[in-house]
């Protein structure tokens, strides 16, 4: 990837951001930044080395497939935006994007 | 028109897997609750929360694996497919993109890509005013997505390939594969190209398909519809198409108003899914017959007709009851027909399943062992296994109480065919003449004698001694 044309319009559609002009040319510098510097990894000669997955050492644990009680339903509804009849009500995702358009 | 062209198809199926917790956290694995009723901070997406693979699932994909003759994976990786949709809390589903638990294999010669353990989203609800509800019961119930190589050629062999592949899912446990309650989903890949290419065509993505008929179905009209665009000079081009189910055809889904971007990346909350060899091998000693060698063993071992099998197959309850029934009979093929004919139409007519039917093999083999001395005949057997049902008594009691037994001995017998004999003398002189066809009367003029109760195969017998020695 070309690090000084990272997409930051089209990375912040995918995550819904609405982002000004003056904040897009603010990320894009950061970004090119923050990319530069794994360049320089690019010039490791890595002949022979492993790819590292995780960089943590132990492996997953699996649950046993025992189920627990569920939340209680207002406890877990009490955080949401709105609720109507114990359904969580969110404005249509498609019409949000259009909005943005 | 679709004569010069062939389709060339590929599938992709969800299944949910049917496990007693949800796939990243403790929640119950259920459907048709009140709505928000199963869910906890992990399958709502809380900021903080960690998601915790479900052993059970793993097991469920490496027998699917075993049982398709795919590789096992003993390392795979989790990744996050993000995209924005208020179905998917966290904002991202897990998914298992380029590092599947399962790739190859193969069913009914249709080889598979890969299978990669997923997460369900949750139930969405489009409101008229524009709003969305969700329910986020289903949201983190394990699913596993199986995808074939193009391979398939027909509707018909896509239709085929999918009964198989539902048959060998529920023969493991896997998942009950229920499609109106969406366990099973399917969409299609189909593109055309002239018979004998090589080459592949664009293809077209259809999704809604709602049940192996409209899958066949779907894939038909699309079959005929590219065909017809190449035919008349136009070109496919590559989309995603709903099937109506109504209308009976596909049309375009409103295009995408970006390209698909899920920006993966791998779930830095999962380290590498590793299993070990003892555990895989302990999967492997789980696995119960599969339907392709319980087939093999019923034709060797029984000797059903293929009609008879293929019906007895179609759940493993089914099998299960036959067996038992077929047990201590000398003609294991009676259990075979009473169980397909009989037993299934009354558990269609009354919406049953095998564990609800009334009469438990022990209490129905009373009645195929009298057919199989020849004591009652089949439609006797028939109105005895109809009171049966719907009394509860035993088969014994209700021949008893109605006289059905069946009238073999030559005692019985001897002195009604004699009597038809003597009471009939113009029909016996045409049986002499070379009539045989005449037999058939006087059969029946002993069965109208004893009721219906006389074994019509003894009645010939000893009119035809008769007809030859008098």
């Amino acid at each position: 990837m070309d690090v000084r044309r990272f997409p930051v319009p089209h990375i912040a559609h995918l995550a819904r951001l609405d982002l000004s002009e003056e904040e897009i040319q603010r990320f894009e510098k950061q970004f090119a930044s923050i990319l530069s510097a794994f360049s320089a990894l690019r010039e490791l000669d890595l002949t022979g080395v492993e790819p590292l997955w995780t960089p943590v050492p132990h492996t997953l644990r699996l649950a046993k497939d025992q189920p627990d009680r569920p939340y209680d339903r207002n406890q877990m509804l009490e955080d949401a935006p709105d609720v109507f009849q114990f359904y969580l009500r969110l404005p249509s995702p498609l019409r949000s994007v259009r909005k943005k358009q | 028109m679709t004569a010069e062209f062939e389709p060339v198809i590929g599938l992709e199926i969800h299944v949910e897997l049917a496990t007693r917790r949800k796939m990243f956290c403790g929640c119950p694995n259920t459907y048709g609750k009140e709505p928000n009723t199963v869910v906890c901070p992990v399958c709502m997406g809380h900021p903080g929360t960690l998601p915790v693979p479900n052993e059970e699932a793993v097991a469920r994909a490496v027998q699917l694996g075993l049982a398709l003759g795919a590789e096992i994976h003993p390392f795979s990786l989790f990744f996050r497919k993000n995209y924005f949709y208020p179905d998917l809390p966290k904002g991202y589903q897990i998914t298992q993109y380029s590092a599947s638990i399962l790739t190859g294999g193969s069913l009914q010669g249709v080889r598979i890509e890969r299978a990669n353990l997923e997460e369900e989203t949750a139930k969405s609800y489009h409101t008229e005013t524009g709003d969305v509800l969700l329910d986020y019961n289903r949201a983190g119930i394990p699913l596993l997505e199986i995808v074939t190589h193009p391979d398939i050629r027909s509707p018909e062999q896509a239709r085929a390939f999918l009964e198989e592949l539902r048959l060998l899912l529920i023969y493991l446990g896997i998942s009950e594969c229920d499609m109106e309650k969406g366990q099973l989903r399917v969409d299609a890949n189909i593109s055309v190209r002239p018979v004998g290419s090589g080459s592949f065509g664009t293809k077209v993505e259809i999704k809604n398909l709602n049940s192996f008929r409209s899958v066949e179905h779907a894939l038909r009209y699309e079959w005929e519809r590219q065909a017809a665009l190449i035919s008349s000079g136009g070109t496919v081009e590559q989309e995603t198409r709903l099937w109506d189910e109504f209308q009976k055809e596909t049309r375009p889904m409103r295009s995408k108003e970006e390209a698909e971007d899920y920006r993966y990346f791998m779930e830095p909350d999962l380290p590498p899914l590793q299993l070990s060899r003892t555990w895989l091998e302990e999967q492997r000693a789980h696995l119960p017959e599969l339907p392709e060698q319980r087939r093999k063993r019923y034709r060797e071992v029984y000797h059903l007709s293929d009609k008879v099998l293929e019906a007895l197959i179609a759940d493993p309850a089914y099998g299960r009851y036959f067996e038992q029934l077929a047990e201590g009979l000398s003609r294991p093929e009676l259990a075979g027909n009473w169980v397909a004919v009989h037993v299934l139409r009354v558990l269609k007519a009354e919406h049953l399943s095998m564990e609800d039917f009334p009469l438990s093999p022990d209490q129905l083999r009373p009645l195929l062992r009298m057919i199989e001395e020849e004591r009652i005949s089949h439609s006797a057997a028939q109105e005895v296994f109809e009171e049966m049902l719907r009394t509860g008594r035993d088969a014994a009691s209700i021949v008893e109480e109605r006289g059905l037994e069946q009238v073999s001995s030559d005692a019985s017998l001897l002195p009604v065919v004699r009597a038809v004999l003597d009471a009939h003398p113009e029909i016996v002189e045409k049986y002499r003449r070379g009539k045989t066809g005449v037999l058939g009367v006087l059969i029946g003029a002993v069965m109208k004698e004893t009721r219906g109760r006389a074994n019509p195969q003894k009645v010939r017998e000893l009119l035809m001694r008769e007809l030859e020695t008098s």
